[in-house]
């Protein structure tokens, strides 16, 4: 017999993703899903962006590796809490790993939530994490062609980040390139040109990441020194 | 390379709708793939064998309808087929639209042997 199914195969991670997100605005969090490449610096970007929304904002770190707590041994000093998850051979998270994690954060002491997924331009795009938000690094280094390959994950992205800026000059990049390929996937996407080594860039980021959680949660933050 | 990851939840999906209607066999899943998930059906119909190897569907054929990706334009509501690399509307030039189709791969059917139909 035949049986008439019409269901999204992603159903089962994307209710356990809805649910994730329902947390996150019942405990007054963003939720940041950072996306990109091995080596192209999310978790140097994740410590210099912590130390600097320190103490005002208290944030936490998700962190997928296939092996390793290499990363979250470097993010410990800076974030409140850090958890790190070893995917062993998957390329990606899943939403319900992230939802067993919640349960070791104390969210309500928490303003920002970075996730920062495991290094990879494909399988992480199509998971959703029930992140508020998705930031995709684009480290200049991995060449100017990139968006153009990778066209899903830059279409999906609310952000770019041009990492590792400090090399223009040195580096063959053609960044007009690079603007062109985003232009013809989303003439609105925000990109921004940063270097954790020279600091540039920086200022810009942090603007947006309290703007941005500002707008989904509605408070400057909730953390009151004693 | 992201074939594997979609066939594992396909097959998930696939496995708990024919458990939930009673079939004990399975032995085709439609699917309907968007053209924007950029699928390559030779590497998921290798990723689904696998995947079903040792289940209630293992040898099922897996039947693949591929969809254009549609998309509408937030400025000028104009409706068009978008290309996998360039979503600039052909009317007003502005890359603002809102994904309206082929951007998901659904399950349309399973096919199977119910119990009751056994003799």
């Amino acid at each position: 017999m035949k049986i008439s199914v019409v269901k999204n195969v992603l159903d089962s991670n994307n209710i356990v993703a809805r649910k994730n997100r329902e947390i996150f605005k019942e405990k007054g969090l963003i939720a940041l899903n950072l996306i990109s490449s091995p080596g192209s610096g999310k978790t140097t970007l994740l410590q210099k962006t912590i130390d600097r929304l320190n103490p005002a904002h208290k944030s936490a770190v998700i962190v997928g590796d296939l092996q390793t707590t290499r990363d979250a041994e470097r993010l410990e000093p800076f974030a409140k809490e850090v958890i790190q998850i070893n995917t062993g051979m998957s390329c990606h998270l899943y939403a319900n790993q992230i939802s067993e994690s919640l349960g070791q954060i104390t969210l309500k002491e928490i303003d920002f939530l970075f996730i920062e997924n495991v290094g990879n331009m494909v399988c992480p795009g199509e998971f959703d994490l029930g992140e508020n938000l998705k930031v995709v690094l684009l480290s200049l280094p991995e060449g100017d062609d990139k968006v153009a390959k990778y066209p899903t994950i830059f279409r999906a992205a609310d952000i770019v980040l041009l990492t590792k800026i400090d090399l223009m000059g040195v580096l063959k990049f053609d960044l007009k390139r690079v603007m062109a390929d985003l232009e013809k996937l989303n003439s609105s996407l925000k990109l921004i040109k940063i270097s954790s080594e020279s600091g540039e860039g920086m200022d810009e980021w942090l603007n947006w990441l309290k703007a941005q959680r500002k707008k989904s949660v509605g408070v400057q933050a909730k953390f009151i020194p004693e | 390379m992201h074939e594997l990851s979609i066939a594992e939840a396909l097959v998930e999906e696939a496995l708990k709708a024919a458990e939930e209607n009673g079939l004990f066999t399975v032995e085709e899943v439609e699917i309907e793939v968007g053209a924007l998930k950029l699928i390559v059906p030779e590497l998921i119909q290798d990723a689904f064998r696998q995947m079903v190897a040792g289940t209630i569907a293992e040898g099922a054929v897996l039947k693949i309808n591929e969809i254009p990706g549609m998309g509408s334009c937030r400025n000028c509501k104009n409706d068009f087929e978008l290309k996998i690399n360039d979503y600039r509307c052909p009317i007003c030039n502005q890359a603002e639209i809102k994904v309206t189709r082929g951007d998901a791969v659904y399950i349309k059917s399973v096919v199977g042997q119910k119990k009751d139909e056994e003799k």
